[in-house]
């Protein structure tokens, strides 16, 4: 099969293109997202959330192509054989392309390493993304925005998600970007129409030698049984996934959300009860009184 | 053939003529999944593989 815009051998069936225009489809995918839903001003400082996986490391990348004043912020939860081999690379990374990297850790920022946490029991997914959502907040109030490597398949897949448990008012913050708050940084996805396998092949042909990792947590998750249940469907009808966000996009609630917010007494990051779920996981572990 | 399973670092030899498309089926992965490599090459699905290739498949999926 050749390239769709050339006489190269494809490197990818669908769409079919050669390296060279494979390439360009991805970066201008991005860079038509970006505008699309207006998520970034020249004059933007932006965080990219990144953990060292392909998803935002091409993020990382192709935004600081762009010439957009970025830097980088990972969370290390303590995930023994999982997380070090990621934050050494992203350290590499970072230096190699003259980004600045700021890294903040469970152990520090919340006194356990997620490891610990779960031996006693609990639910590894619902804590970590609490303590990651509550400190990448607290830790980019100077930015104007926070770009995560969010891609097609996942979000397809939080769409379903949402659905599924009948989450309304998460089903109706899905998007390219969330909306402005006060206390909060507003986070916007560049790669939200860019399906998982075209950003694993991005990241092999530009050599960035990502370390291949799957967080040992991730395995029995809920997603992980949507995913699986949406790549079936995938493969028997092509373009499921994208249909299902255009769809969203379409049909979604234009409804604000009217969830009155306060500050949490405990750590100042915003919450819709008396203290903020991170403050409230963080008593029930006895992390603080 | 021989084939490198990434994921599982494990490595296969058997007898096999056919595309992309059919190893990853005789392997029971799904094409959403997984990439595969010919002889050090990124390749489309449609690709022709012969029992000369070395193939190395490559896992997509990850949690970050």
């Amino acid at each position: 099969m050749n390239c769709k815009l050339c006489t190269q051998k494809a490197i990818i069936d669908s769409p079919s293109y050669c390296k060279k225009h494979f390439l360009k489809y991805v970066e201008q995918t991005a860079k038509q997202t970006i505008k699309k839903y207006d998520l970034l001003k020249r004059s933007d400082k932006v965080c990219v959330a990144v953990s060292g996986g392909k998803d935002s490391i091409t993020l990382l990348y192709i935004l600081k192509q762009l010439k957009y004043d970025v830097e980088a912020l990972a969370i290390d939860e303590g995930i023994k054989n999982y997380r070090d081999e990621t934050l050494a690379f992203l350290k590499r990374f970072c230096k190699k392309h003259k980004i600045k990297l700021i890294i903040k850790s469970f152990e520090k920022e919340v006194g356990k390493r997620l490891d610990k946490i779960v031996k006693t029991g609990n639910p590894a997914c619902t804590i970590c993304g609490t303590f990651r959502r509550s400190l990448l907040n607290k830790y980019t109030k100077n930015y104007d925005k926070i770009a995560t490597g969010h891609n097609l398949d996942d979000e397809a897949q939080a769409v379903l998600m949402n659905l599924l448990k009948a989450q309304k008012s998460l089903y109706d913050r899905q998007g390219p970007k969330t909306g402005k708050r006060k206390g909060f940084t507003q986070k916007i996805k560049p790669l939200y129409f860019l399906k998982e396998k075209e950003i694993m092949i991005y990241s092999i042909l530009m050599n960035f030698d990502v370390p291949f990792t799957e967080c040992p947590y991730a395995k029995d998750s809920f997603r992980a049984y949507v995913r699986d249940e949406l790549n079936l469907l995938e493969t028997q009808k092509p373009g499921t996934k994208k249909n299902i966000l255009l769809k969203y996009l379409k049909n979604k609630s234009a409804e604000k959300n009217k969830l009155e917010l306060s500050f949490c007494p405990l750590c100042g990051e915003p919450c819709a009860e008396e203290i903020c779920n991170s403050c409230r996981i963080r008593k029930t572990l006895g992390l603080i009184a | 053939m021989k084939v490198f399973i990434e994921k599982q670092n494990k490595k296969v030899k058997f007898v096999f003529e056919g595309t992309g498309t059919a190893l990853i089926k005789k392997l029971k992965y799904n094409s959403e999944e997984v990439l595969v490599i010919k002889n050090g090459e990124l390749v489309s699905l449609d690709e022709k593989l012969t029992n000369k290739d070395t193939i190395k498949i490559i896992s997509i999926i990850s949690g970050g």
